[in-house]
């Protein structure tokens, strides 16, 4: 019994701490409070009067949460400077931060107490702890940074009384002694809502004495616009830069004497390189505060759209002459130096002429500190009627602040001779069958639709054209080319004895073999024989290209041997014209056999000598 | 030796060129895909022209464009209505490129030419175009007034006259033929490089026209790059080349610069 009430005793007070715990806001804050960490860092806890100090208020943690709020503290200027982001891993945890940057300026000597900072998170508010600035009296009024006898930085415009759209341009000098070795040195602008920045700044180097010493100076120049009326500011300019410091002796790491927490550089080895440091240095120059006037309202032309500065307007034409309905481009420059972007653009009407506009194409650059540019308007003259046309003065208003008062940039005056258009033909042809037929074109009318497909579809070009075109192009080729042929082989067998006689060996040949057959017939035994031999040596007379009449057997076997006939085919034909001689000149038997075996052999030797290459002389 | 000389010449030549023509893709489109039927083209081409008439615009739009799409005729007068119906709804690069179609088939159309002058007149950017283009266009009117078909007609004229007289001159021995031949074969080189140019043409379109109400022309082939300056519907221009979506193009005033392909139509 005792157990079972103790039990529900427990179960109680564990309800009801739990309920303490989620419903407590204060146990909300505390435990908001264990998520979210927020410190604050003051660059320097002692200054001088319009010196700027760097402040820093870092949260760690994440969740949503507001922005720091930093109390006032009369004769401090707080101005905010922007914030950063960053995500550390350690041991596996990730661990993120902001940092939200502040600048400190001091406007007089005292004791000031900067914070706490506050910050609200999860309903509750955190608050970071404090810092103690002292600001003594200054001992130089010119801005100096921390290592003013080695640096100087400062900021300076080269007018604090401009008009709204006048340039003004800022001066921003960093300068640093000849010993000190800088590197990486960088600026960053201030966010500059009251000006319109072109965003072509120029940088020039050389060298100053200044209260005795010589400075390497290095010049930014940055031409502004402001378009804001009344007093506004140009934030500090932020410079950051490496300053390479000799080690005359080595810093102490926390960690020298933890050998497990010793960084790797720290070994002996590097330390061999190691001659100097790179400290990171970042300086602020003044905020400027310029006062911007308003332009004079007294005399302001009308058109006028805030183009400050000096400018002119040239126009010309790209034809004087040009035919009706047809376009000539006007092109309208405006060059000059200002905010030449807000310059109102030109308009120009004239009657019976259509203007079609173009986007205008504008280049500015920076001219020894000013910004100098020019605005080139294209626009399309479609004159409507003949004749001459004068395209009026152009007009454009702006205010010239040297001068103080508005002034206008004007074009001269051009003319443009409109020739009427030639004529459409105005013959209205008799309506043809398909309805087709060309009539004059209104200016703005077109001319009718066509009312039945062209003949082009059915043109005997179209039909055949496909048909003969595989054979229309290699077909003149192939009979040029036979043709050339042909007469090339005619010209030769004209003009080349050897080659004629090689080419009618053959045929002669023939010739005498049919002399043969015809003595056959008539059975003179002895004119076959003698027209089988004539028929074998004039075949080669012609083919060796030698006269015929003194071949004998013994010059065919010298002279076939010579032209490496083979021997057995050498001495057969001797043997033939040896044996035709013999049958023809002695007694021997003439018989129709032998006489046609005779021929047989003729024929069947000349075929072997055709194939015989070497022959062909 | 010079007889010889000039008919190694002739031939060479003409080899030349006859195997540069045959290298090249059908002069035709024989090879597009028909489904509108023979029989049925004059029949879709009048209800267009009534649908025209009746001011029905879109929906001649859609029957010309069937057609075209449809068969594998390719007729200026089907070009020249679309591009008629097209003014009326008031797309003047539609217009223009279907003028401009008409006249690729039908180079001396009067009536397509005055339309494509009216078409150019109404659109908003009017660009200078060089002197230079007008006497190309006198000094090589054979390129620009006759069509392709023309063109290869007079080529294969002329072509078939040279090897005919060269043949001539290789057995009848005459000043008079060889200079026969010699003419012909100039001519045809002429409208053989002509023949060539306008097949080029159709394979690499190089002109292309502003569909678009308004498009960007920028430095370079993306929306990221800066804009150099704009177009309205109808503007010309000529393509130089292509880069994914993007055509670099050239205006006719020397203007260069990169636009969206979905903004133009080649032709």
């Amino acid at each position: 019994m005792m157990n079972r009430t103790t039990a529900w005793q427990a179960i109680i007070v564990s309800v009801m701490f739990a309920a303490f715990v989620v419903l407590n806001p204060f146990a909300l804050s505390a435990a908001a409070a264990a998520d979210l960490a927020v410190s604050l860092d003051l660059g320097s806890t002692q200054t001088e009067p319009n010196e700027q100090i760097p402040l820093r208020i870092v949260v760690e943690g994440r969740g949503d949460f507001s922005e720091p709020v930093l109390p006032d503290v009369s004769g401090l200027d707080i101005a905010y400077r922007g914030r950063t982001q960053s995500v550390q891993i350690i041991n596996m945890s990730v661990k993120t931060s902001k940092v939200f940057n502040y600048v400190v300026i001091p406007r007089r000597a005292g004791e000031f107490t900067i914070g706490p900072a506050r910050v609200e998170y999860n309903g509750g508010v955190i608050e970071s702890n404090s810092a103690k600035l002292t600001v003594t009296e200054a001992t130089n009024s010119q801005t100096e940074s921390s290592h003013k006898n080695k640096f100087i930085i400062e900021a300076t415009v080269d007018n604090r009384n401009p008009y709204v759209g006048q340039q003004i341009t800022l001066l921003f000098r960093f300068a640093r002694t000849p010993d000190s070795r800088v590197r990486n040195a960088g600026y960053d602008l201030p966010d500059l809502p009251d000006f319109w920045n072109e965003g072509i700044q120029s940088r020039r180097e050389y060298t100053k004495t200044i209260n005795g010493k010589d400075y390497q100076v290095t010049e930014v120049s940055i031409p502004l616009f402001p378009i804001n009326e009344g007093d506004v500011t140009i934030g500090p300019l932020q410079v950051r830069y490496d300053e390479l410091v000799a080690s005359e002796k080595q810093p102490q790491s926390p960690f020298f004497n933890d050998p497990f927490a010793r960084n790797f550089f720290d070994d002996d080895f590097f330390k061999l390189f190691r001659a100097e440091d790179i400290v990171k240095r970042t300086a602020h120059t003044a905020p400027i505060t310029i006062h911007v006037k308003p332009l004079p309202e007294a005399g302001r032309p009308k058109g006028f759209k805030g183009g400050v500065g000096k400018f002119s307007l040239t126009a010309r034409l790209s034809n004087e002459e040009v035919k009706e309905g047809e376009s000539a481009t006007l092109t309208l420059v405006l060059s000059g130096e200002g905010n030449i972007r807000d310059v109102a653009d030109p308009t120009i009407e004239m009657d019976s002429v259509k203007i079609y506009s173009d986007t205008p194409t504008i280049n500015v650059k920076n001219y020894h500190d000013k910004v100098v540019g020019e605005k080139v308007y294209k626009l399309a003259l479609v004159p409507q009627e003949a004749g001459k046309i004068e395209i009026p003065e152009v007009e454009v208003p702006y205010f010239n602040p040297e001068s103080q008062r508005f002034e206008i940039a004007s074009a001269n005056p051009l003319e443009l001779t409109v020739v009427p258009a030639e004529k459409e033909t105005l013959e209205f042809k008799e309506a043809s069958e398909s309805g087709r037929g060309s009539s004059a074109a209104g200016k703005n009318e077109i001319l009718p639709i066509h009312e039945r497909i062209g003949d082009v579809r059915n043109s005997p070009l179209r039909v055949w054209l496909p048909r003969i075109r595989p054979l229309a192009y290699p077909l003149p080729l192939l009979v040029y080319a036979l043709s050339l042929f042909i007469a090339r082989r005619k010209e030769r067998l004209k003009t080349d004895v050897a080659y004629r006689r090689s080419r009618l060996a053959a045929r002669t040949a023939e010739r005498y073999l049919d002399d043969a057959i015809e003595a056959y017939n008539r059975k003179k035994w002895n004119d076959v024989f003698s027209k089988c031999s004539r028929a074998i040596v004039e075949y080669l007379a012609g083919k060796l290209n030698v006269p015929a009449g003194g071949l004998t057997p013994a010059d065919v076997k010298v002279t076939l041997t010579t032209r490496g006939v083979p021997d057995r085919l050498v001495s057969e034909t001797t043997e033939f014209l040896e044996a035709c001689d013999y049958r023809r000149f002695t007694s021997a038997q003439k018989s129709p056999a032998v006489a046609r075996d005779c021929m047989d052999r003729t024929r069947a030797l000349l075929e072997r000598l055709e194939k015989e290459e070497t022959i062909i002389s | 030796m010079r007889r010889k000389r000039f008919g190694a010449v002739c031939f060479s030549v003409s080899a030349a060129l006859v195997v540069l023509l045959l290298c090249v893709p059908p002069a035709h489109g024989e090879t597009a895909s028909q489904t509108v039927p023979e029989q049925h083209v004059n029949d879709i081409f009048d209800i267009a022209n009534e649908e025209y008439k009746s001011g029905n615009y879109d929906d001649a739009v859609k029957l010309y464009e069937g057609l075209l799409s449809g068969s594998s005729l390719e007729d200026a007068d089907i070009h020249y209505n679309l591009g008629n119906a097209y003014f009326k709804l008031g797309k003047y690069g539609k217009a223009i490129a279907s003028y401009r179609r008409a006249l690729l088939i039908s180079p001396r159309e009067q009536d397509v030419q005055a339309n494509l002058g009216i078409a150019r007149n109404a659109v908003k950017d009017k660009l200078d175009s060089p002197r230079s283009t007008e006497l190309l266009h006198e000094i090589f009117f054979f390129r620009y007034d006759l069509n392709l078909v023309e063109t290869e007609c007079i080529f294969l004229v002329a072509y078939g006259a040279a090897v005919m007289f060269g043949v001539i001159s290789l057995f009848w021995k005459r000043r008079t033929i060889r200079w026969a031949s010699a003419s012909a074969l100039v001519i045809a080189l002429v409208f053989g490089a002509s023949l060539v140019a306008h097949v080029h043409r159709r394979a690499v379109p190089s002109a292309a026209v502003v569909t678009a109400n308004e498009a960007n022309v920028h430095t370079g082939p993306g929306d990221t790059y800066l804009t150099a300056f704009s177009l309205h519907d109808g503007a010309e221009m000529g393509i130089r080349k292509k880069a994914d979506d993007w055509y670099q193009i050239e205006l006719s005033d020397g203007r260069r610069g990169w636009i969206e392909a979905s903004s133009i139509e080649v032709i």
